[in-house]
């Protein structure tokens, strides 16, 4: 039996992280701005009364921005007692992963740092990414995710 | 049981209140006495408290937690007659007495019976330290009783060998014995409360040696329309039938007993010890629903954090309702939303109201066991401890209370078991004979500080050194942090320092993983040891001030403000690259937050003449904040912060409004210090 994971779209490239890290999935709504954050920081939104920052990963992947569509989504996450919102293009579906078909040595793909990398995966027609989201999420802000 | 017509939870809720507040008068007043033998104060004051624990208990038919609470009051009866000395032993004894009631009292309010705890072996050590008879099994309801056929020819059940023997000492004593008949009026519905209260106030000025039916267990209502009760006293007459002026109580006969009637009565007691198996009485008592349940703290959580989701819709219809009643028509429908809106609104404040009471808690509930602690500790090492608490009322989140018992103890325990030295040494230094701890809490910057110090030996920095191979180039300072470092006190033979921080390690461990805090430690040689704990407010409320600057809200912790002040132009003098400002005479560091938030702006200059400061005040030192509008006091509830919107570590928490406004709450103690060590260049 394999893992499940969310498969979602930033740019160009797919990206994944385990579903057992999510903690909720929503639209782009009722994003407030707040002062003095790092550019990738679009706001906060309010998540049962938590403030939530929001990483929109285009910009933290330093990919030009476009306009919030329909498409958009926020993933929530949640490590210890802080939650993140990961802004991404679109949510493409929910996928059963086996362990076979993840690549572990993290080949630089779309030019990622391996270090946020876990493995890749071939999936039909495209390739995927398996992201370590929190370490993205924790990197220093001045750190570039891509190369 | 027959007197059912009294709401039983009603009175069941009412005695565990009391009983709580009772029990930890009857411990502070147990310590005090500990202190001071002969304070009568405190002596009359525990007989006070036993005497209603007993009567209390027995109204609701805890006839064992009734026994208990009987024989300290007798103790304390006979210490307040001085014929009884508080003794060490004696005191042990009254302690675990104590102990014992506690525990009951507890099990009660969760809806166990007192019978499942064994009081027998308490007992009978108070009763021998104290030199009075253990008193007999409590009585339970027994076919014998009830139905009255132990009663001899002359209507007098027969005396038990400890009821035998009040007698003879109530005339050895001078006392006259009394026979006391009462009727309960029929137009009394329920009769035991009615007969109850009669002999409660004689339990009160009387010795009473014996109740037919009895009182302490309830039997069948109508046995009570009539109640003899047999007692000794001193008082006249009149005082004692003045004790029966209680509603729908008829002809009340006060009888003097004459010497052949009291032989009569001797002669007719029991020759035997009755024996009673006491049998666990399924029923009564635990039939009766406690008010309290212990719940799971993640289920509180989570109805926390639903109703933290319940204030944003309700702040959405509120926006709706708002757009509504700008369009025209639908009048009726915009009356009820209207309505609706305002209801849900007030429902959900009130709620927030609930839920927050249920999550904080005085950290007393933690204090207070330590003065236990520290007696008991301070009597097996045969140390003179003398313990200070302060800050009792600081709120705390149940969580955090959970989490910090064990850690604190462990602490405490080091203070007194290594920190503090023995009193001969003690002697030989020149110190006070008896130690000191304090403890204390207090929130502080967004912050909860909690210290433990003692004024004992301080830790042994050259030991810790050389245990942890410290480096030479680092200060004794901060190589007595060392102690706190994993596995420092599973090093080899560092059993060999006394305990000195010994376990530290793992206090630091739960501190800071579980708690999210901090913990340091001061100690200087020979003079003690302070051990400083800073803990996050994971979820805690503070009274705050907001203000906005540059479009945003913010709040200042209102502990930390000293005053709010109109700044004006005049006002603000420059020194160096800085401004001040002319505070009553003294200069205070002026700061512009949207300077400090955005950095600086080129006009420094006030806009308008009148300025809104903030004059805020930490340990560091003070600083007049300049902001754009008070806006509000609030009580806030603080959330962490991520990193992500704290890169400058300026907030201490975030929070969020019904109406979704966000707040930062800024960390003034942080601002303060970034000030002090020459942050903020060039505003």
């Amino acid at each position: 039996m394999g893992e499940k994971y969310v498969v979602f779209r930033v740019g160009e490239g797919h990206y994944s992280i385990p579903l057992g890290e999510v903690s909720q999935i929503m639209r782009y709504e009722n994003v407030r701005d707040v002062p003095t954050t790092p550019s990738f920081v679009d706001g906060v939104i309010n998540v049962g009364g938590d403030v939530v920052p929001i990483v929109n990963l285009r910009t933290r992947f330093s990919l030009e921005s476009t306009e919030v569509s329909r498409k958009n989504r926020i993933i929530i996450v949640q490590k210890q007692d802080i939650r993140y919102g990961v802004l991404v293009d679109s949510v493409r579906e929910i996928l059963d992963l086996d362990q076979d078909s993840v690549a572990a040595e993290a080949a630089s793909v779309f030019g990622m740092k391996p270090e946020f990398v876990r493995g890749i995966a071939k999936i039909q027609d495209y390739l995927l990414v398996l992201l370590d989201i929190f370490k993205v999420l924790s990197a220093s802000p001045d750190i570039p995710i891509k190369e | 049981m027959s007197f059912t017509g009294l709401d039983d939870k009603k009175l069941l809720r009412a005695f565990l209140e009391e009983s709580e507040e009772l029990v930890e008068k009857l411990n502070d007043n147990l310590l005090q006495l500990e202190k001071e033998a002969g304070n009568a104060d405190s002596i009359n004051e525990v007989f006070r408290l036993t005497h209603s624990l007993k009567s209390e208990s027995a109204l609701l038919g805890f006839t064992h937690l009734s026994e208990l609470a009987h024989r300290l009051e007798d103790v304390f009866d006979s210490i307040r007659a001085e014929t009884l000395t508080l003794s060490r032993p004696l005191m042990d004894a009254i302690f675990s007495a104590a102990d014992l009631i506690h525990e009951i009292i507890s099990r009660i309010s969760i809806g166990q019976i007192d019978a499942q705890i064994e009081t027998r072996t308490v007992i009978e050590e108070l009763a021998q330290l104290a030199g009075l008879e253990p008193g007999a099994e409590p009585e339970e309801p027994s076919e014998a009783s009830s139905t009255g056929n132990d009663v001899s020819d002359s209507g007098q059940v027969p005396l038990k060998p400890f009821q035998r023997s009040q007698i003879i000492e109530a005339r050895e004593r001078g006392e006259k014995i009394y026979m006391l008949h009462i009727r309960v009026s029929e137009e009394a519905e329920i009769k035991y409360p009615r007969a109850y209260l009669v002999f409660n106030n004689l339990e009160l000025i009387t010795n009473v040696i014996q109740t037919s039916p009895i009182m302490t267990i309830p039997q069948e209502d109508r046995l009570y329309e009539r109640l003899s009760i047999l007692l000794s006293s001193e008082l006249p007459a009149e005082r004692i039938t003045a004790a029966c002026a209680v509603d729908l109580i008829e002809e009340p006969q006060l009888e003097a007993l004459d010497q052949a009637r009291i032989d009569e009565l001797l002669s007719s007691s029991e020759t035997g010890e009755q024996v009673t198996l006491r049998t666990s009485r399924s029923g009564r008592s635990a039939r009766i629903e406690s008010t309290s349940v212990r719940v799971d703290t993640n289920k509180l959580n989570e109805i926390w954090q639903l109703v933290g989701e319940l204030t944003i819709y309700k702040a959405q219809l509120s926006q709706l309702h708002d757009r509504l009643s700008r369009q025209r028509g639908n009048e009726s429908i915009k009356g009820e939303v209207e309505r609706a809106s305002d209801s849900l609104e007030r429902i959900t404040a009130e709620m927030q109201q609930a839920i927050m009471g249920t999550r904080m808690v005085p950290i007393a509930v933690l204090f207070n066991k330590f003065p236990r602690l520290v007696r008991d500790l301070s009597r097996k090492l045969g140390k003179n401890v003398e313990l200070e608490i302060h800050g009792k009322d600081t709120e705390i989140d149940r969580t955090i209370v959970e989490v910090l018992s064990d850690p604190l103890t462990h602490i405490i325990r080091n203070s007194l078991d290594h920190g503090l030295e023995e009193p001969e040494e003690r002697r030989q230094r020149n110190k006070a004979e008896a130690g000191r701890i304090a403890i204390s809490a207090q929130q502080q910057g967004g912050k909860i500080v909690i210290e433990v110090s003692d004024d004992g030996r301080g830790l042994d920095v050259g030991k810790i050194r050389k245990k942890a191979g410290i480096a030479a180039d680092v200060s004794d300072e901060e190589a007595v942090q060392y102690i706190f470092s994993p596995g420092f006190s599973t090093k080899e033979g560092v059993t060999d320092l006394s305990g000195r921080g010994v376990g530290m390690d793992v206090v630091a461990t739960r501190i800071r993983e579980d708690l999210k805090g901090e913990v340091e430690v001061r100690s200087e040689s020979g003079s003690g040891t302070l051990i400083r704990i800073l803990l996050p407010l994971t979820l805690t409320i503070l009274h705050s001030l907001v203000i906005s600057c540059a479009g945003y809200y913010y709040a200042i912790p209102v502990q930390d403000i000293k005053e709010t002040v109109k700044v004006s132009a005049q006002n603000i003098g420059i020194e160096g690259a800085s401004e001040y400002y002319d505070y009553e005479g003294q200069k205070v560091a002026l700061l512009r937050l949207d300077s400090v938030l955005f950095g600086p702006t080129d006009e420094n200059t006030p806009a308008a003449q009148e300025n809104n400061g903030v004059v805020v005040e930490q340990r560091r030192g003070s600083v007049c904040l300049l902001v754009d509008e008070l806006v509000e006091e609030e009580d806030l509830v603080i959330k962490p912060i991520s990193d992500l919107l704290n890169h400058r570590r300026l907030f201490s928490g975030v929070t969020v409004l019904g109406d979704g406004r966000i707040i930062f709450i800024l960390d003034t103690a942080r601002i303060i210090e970034i000030i002090e060590t020459g942050g903020f260049d060039g505003i």
